[in-house]
């Protein structure tokens, strides 16, 4: 545990809903200065149930859910399109504060992934037709030369990779969680039935 | 409601370290400690967390982050609360991913394997080492389960301080370990222009590792 006053988590003082909660911590750790706040560990499974689990950065969030963007033809690519079900973990070490959400996941359209996609640096454009993501490579110079290769097809208009784009968590539970003395942590977990957002305090 | 959220790209990496086939250990859980250490002595806070994969009997996947407590050529070791969802799915379906995120170094480890549970030696040893708050918090949490509000926690902490008064706290029968026993872990080093340089060990039948150098 860090330094941190031990100030737990009350239910009466949590929105009903999970995402303005998630602002607030996810603007917490931002403000904090941690490393890649965004960087949330993504688990799929292939539809027999063999989890795997990768770290990606999140683009984006809002009331229907939470946004990465990857390569379809990735491992992660293909569990998802067999079996489009999702859970993510976000670590804020400095802050003693994890989220944790499930939820089933919808591809992003076309026009949502191409408007994220125009946002990125060119060099990560070129570098998304580059990698053939999760693929045997030889070396690095086969890496690079495909790098080049393509720096000199396109110039600044780097269009979207057709096997390249976004996935939507829609969230079914979010779980806050605070590491608090004695491993008595507090957990507050929202899940999602007919009527909207249910929220209970968990045992850690 | 909440306003959408768009996430600007990293600022970037720090110095660039390229991580090269040359550089690999032949065995892939000697390499794991090189970077165990190396992380270590970077000063990342809680360099043991992982974040656990597991997934239930339907193949619906979950994840949360715990410590690894023990590492050795059978596998990577955490302990946690048999009767917790992670406890539940495991033993329904005894197979796990693991991540380690190292953001200081830029450096990420994926592992995924089959799962074992610990034995009770093994997990009566380690508990034993645990400070004795830590170990009155496991008898008074049931991992997982709905609870009214936290003074209903205090409270059972006070009856489980109480009970072990004057003696040694023993393992809660419901509380063990669990041994991830790799299949295959790979090495994640960040690079500019996402141009990351990923290794994959793979255990062959014989028991052997294969490396790859796979695109990132």
């Amino acid at each position: 545990m860090s330094e941190k006053p031990d100030l737990g988590l009350d239910l009466d003082d949590l929105p009903p809903e999970p995402m303005t909660q998630f602002r607030v911590w996810f603007e917490d750790a931002e403000n904090e200065g941690i490393h890649l706040a965004s960087a949330v560990a993504l688990a799929t499974a292939t539809p027999d149930g063999d989890p795997m689990v990768r770290h990606v950065l999140l683009r984006g969030f809002d009331e229907r859910g939470f946004v990465v963007y990857t390569n379809r033809e990735s491992r992660k690519g293909r569990d998802l399109a067999a079996n489009p079900r999702a859970a993510f973990a976000v670590l804020w070490r400095e802050l003693d504060r994890q989220v944790v959400v499930t939820g089933r996941v919808t591809p992003t359209d076309d026009e949502e992934s191409n408007a994220y996609f125009r946002t990125r640096p060119r060099e990560a454009r070129v570098g998304a037709w580059a990698s053939r993501q999760g693929s045997v490579l030889n070396d690095r110079a086969e890496l690079m030369a495909r790098f080049e290769e393509i720096d000199r097809t396109y110039d600044d208009d780097v269009p979207l990779p057709p096997y390249w784009g976004g996935y939507r968590i829609v969230p079914r539970t979010v779980e806050f969680w605070l590491a608090r003395a004695f491993r008595l942590h507090d957990r507050v977990h929202y899940v999602r039935d007919e009527d909207g957002w249910r929220v209970e305090r968990l045992s850690p | 409601m909440t306003d959408p959220r768009h996430m600007h790209a990293p600022t970037g990496f720090h110095e660039d370290r390229p991580l090269r086939r040359a550089d690999l250990l032949p065995d892939p859980i000697d390499q794991f400690g090189i970077w165990l250490a190396d992380a270590d002595r970077a000063g990342v806070p809680l360099p043991n967390a992982m974040a656990l994969a597991t997934a239930d009997a339907d193949g619906r996947p979950s994840v949360r982050h715990v410590l690894l407590r023990g590492l050795d050529d059978r596998g990577f070791v955490f302990n946690t609360n048999r009767e917790s969802r992670k406890g539940r799915e495991l033993d329904a379906n005894p197979h796990a991913g693991l991540v380690f995120l190292w953001t200081q170094l830029d450096r990420q480890v994926c592992v995924d394997g089959r799962v074992a549970r610990t034995t009770d030696e093994d997990d009566d040893a380690y508990f034993a080492t645990r400070p004795r708050e830590a170990q009155l918090g496991a008898w008074a949490s049931r991992q997982s389960a709905p609870i009214d509000d936290r003074a209903a926690l205090e409270t059972r902490m006070a009856e489980a301080t109480a009970r072990f008064a004057g003696g040694d706290v023993p393992r809660p029968p419901y509380w063990g370990g669990y041994r991830v026993i790799p299949r295959s872990i790979e090495f994640w080093q960040g690079r500019r222009h996402r141009l990351h340089d990923r290794f994959r060990y793979e255990r062959e039948d014989g028991g052997a590792w294969r490396i790859e150098r796979r695109s990132p």
